[in-house]
């Protein structure tokens, strides 16, 4: 840790959080109406919408703990890289245009389609914010811990001027905002990645067998070995860890809500592309910042990451940049605390906006008094001023020790039980129902909560935890499948199926006609 | 059999879904196969995929980077397919359901 301020890093970072603001006030002149405040209008073009999600999805913690996970863990580490990358396919293959053809705002535009909208929505809404809360939680934490270690800004300070930012970009600027956030942060990513990939090729005379044999000779032969950190909890415990990132995407409602923001189903569809590419080519470059940072850092290696290895990314690119004390050293150290604060402020910004999006759409509708007159763009902005004032609050009162994969691992495991098997039998499966919809979504987030706490990392008894998988989405996640069906074949009785809707949902769902409109 | 119905059950409404099942099973299934057997080499044969290498560099490594190049591909697959083979039957079926009076109306209110 830093006691000092680094007047550089801040300066850096100031310029990035001015850059954006200004994108930010320009943007609240076209955020007035609802669809404007929560769908951007339903303007945005494919490569904006790739970046945004990119940016949405690339935290500070999956390049900057990612590059101390491989710094320690060797190939392992990099199995949340791969499943990141494949989790995207899902999502193309499932639900892009799907998504982008039934549903307006919110996760529970789809769901609510053919169900009662009250319980469905109450729901939905429940379970987004609460996954919402969890990736909140882990990226102001990690904001937190990382400016204090890259700048020298004390964490509570630190939580609280990303906390502030995040309001002040969706309060001000909505989904737009929001959006030219993310694209900001992913366009910094590029450029950055490039060249750290670059200079780290070039280091090793641009040969990754270097790179790999220099690491195998400083670190040992174990560090292209898989199970360093897997092998103790058996394949059961890899196979979890493997499907929670590989599926939890399809489930993030941050993510999802931004095909709600393209004008159609095949600019949905296209947009992945962008993701995809700008995702995996990032993620490249941080494998080889894992294995560069054992080559490069040489035996001390161990001594300038940290105890997490958080610090292995600012570690190689201050060597890379030209050692500490140095003009490069420093520029590239604050370049990097620059990407990690822009990372950190586009993936809050996102959950926030989807947060109150949910309130807004889904719960405001239903408590309103009749004749009220308020609007859910002013509904949201309200909504996301308090998400951030508690996830501020929240975050300083649980402190910098907090575990966040584990938070990070709660959302997606939500996402993955919960919200995956509701949308996709909602869209596929006839008998799907208002019960179904409810009782599946939260068997989902109720046994993901249940079963993370009896993991040996929450485990609060004595003795040793009764779950041994870290993320036991194998289990949860048929819990939520069969949560759906129990749930719809129970309702049944109750509820019959409305054949037109269905039909009405699947033909919307197929080919557009119906969809939401640009404006 | 009221007008949504009625479009469901149209010939290229039904050939519509018919290639999209097709494509999304055929598309999943290769994708989960390459990732299971990605996670499976890890779980089960960490010593041979650490030991051997191809050109200087582990099979464990190379393994992570097919992870990358399986998206890439079947990326390009979709959108190759969706062009040539979904998006004719996505014309046929948007003209028969436009087609449908009943269903226009409905979709202008």
């Amino acid at each position: 840790m830093r006691s000092e301020p680094d007047l550089l890093a801040i300066v850096i970072c100031g310029l990035v959080v001015a850059l954006t603001l200004v994108v930010t006030f320009a943007a609240a002149r076209r955020s007035r109406t609802d669809s404007e405040f929560l769908a951007a209008g339903r303007r945005v073009r494919s490569w904006q919408n790739g970046l945004a999600i990119a940016g949405e999805f690339i935290s500070a913690g999956s390049f900057l703990g990612t590059t101390g996970l491989i710094f320690f863990y060797g190939v392992d580490g990099g199995i949340i890289l791969a499943a990141s990358v494949v989790s995207f396919l899902p999502v193309l293959f499932l639900l892009a245009e799907r998504m982008r053809n039934v549903g307006r705002y919110t996760l529970a535009d789809v769901l609510a389609f053919r169900t009662r909208e009250r319980p469905v929505r109450f729901v939905a809404a429940l379970s987004t914010v609460a996954t919402g809360g969890f990736v909140l939680m882990a990226q102001l934490v990690a904001a937190g811990v990382l400016l204090e270690s890259l700048s020298g800004i004390p964490f509570a300070v630190s939580v609280l001027v990303t906390g502030v930012l995040m309001a002040v970009y969706v309060f001000v600027g909505g989904m737009l905002a929001t959006t030219w956030v993310q694209v900001i942060k992913s366009a910094l990513l590029c450029v950055i990645g490039l060249a750290i990939g670059i200079a780290v090729l070039k280091a090793n005379s641009f040969s990754v067998a270097e790179i790999v044999g220099r690491a195998r000779d400083l670190s040992g032969e174990d560090i292209a070995r898989p199970g360093l950190l897997f092998g103790e909890k058996g394949p059961l415990n890899l196979l979890s860890y493997g499907l929670t990132f590989a599926l939890g995407t399809a489930g993030m409602a941050h993510i999802l809500i931004r095909f709600f923001t393209v004008p159609d189903a095949q600019t949905a569809r296209r947009s992945i592309g962008w993701t995809v590419g700008v995702v995996s080519g990032f993620y490249l470059v941080v494998i080889l910042m894992g294995f560069g940072a054992v080559a490069i850092l040489g035996e001390n290696g161990a001594d300038l990451v940290g105890v997490g290895g958080n610090l292995a990314a600012p570690a190689l690119v201050t060597v890379l940049g030209g050692g500490v004390g140095t003009q490069g050293g420093s520029i590239a150290l604050a370049a990097v605390a620059a990407v990690a604060f822009a990372s950190i402020v586009a993936v809050v910004a996102g959950v926030v906006i989807s947060g109150a999006g949910s309130l807004a759409h889904d719960v405001w509708p239903h408590l309103r008094r009749p004749g009220s007159t308020v609007g859910e763009a002013s509904v949201a902005r309200v909504c996301a001023v308090a998400i951030s004032v508690l996830a501020i609050a929240g975050t300083i009162a649980i402190g910098d020790s907090t575990n966040i994969t584990f938070l990070m691992g709660m959302a997606f495991m939500v996402a993955a039980s919960s919200h995956l098997p509701s949308l996709v039998l909602s869209m596929t499966w006839r008998g799907f129902n208002t019960t179904g919809a409810v009782t599946g979504i939260l068997t989902g987030l109720v046994s993901t909560v249940v079963l993370l706490m009896l993991t040996p990392a929450l485990w609060p008894g004595d003795g040793p935890a009764p779950m041994t998988l870290d993320l036991p989405v194998v289990i949860t996640l048929p819990l939520g499948v069969l949560g759906c069906v129990l749930g719809s074949l129970v309702g049944r009785r109750s509820e019959a199926v409305d054949d037109e809707r269905f039909a009405q949902l699947v033909v919307r769902a197929e080919t557009g006609v119906g969809a939401e409109a640009v404006g | 059999v009221s007008r949504w119905q009625a479009a469901l059950a149209s010939p290229e409404v039904t050939e519509l879904r018919r290639r999209r099942r097709r494509v999304t099973t055929v598309l999943t299934g290769i994708a989960a196969a390459g990732y299971l057997t990605f996670l499976g080499a890890f779980a089960y044969a960490p010593d041979a995929v650490a030991d051997t290498r191809l050109a200087g560099v582990p099979v464990s490594l190379w393994l992570l980077f097919s992870q990358f190049v399986l998206t890439w591909v079947l990326l390009a697959v979709h959108t190759r397919l969706t062009r040539a083979y979904l998006e004719p039957a996505q014309r046929a079926a948007v003209a028969v359901v436009i087609g449908t009076e009943e269903v226009r109306d409905a979709v202008r209110a």
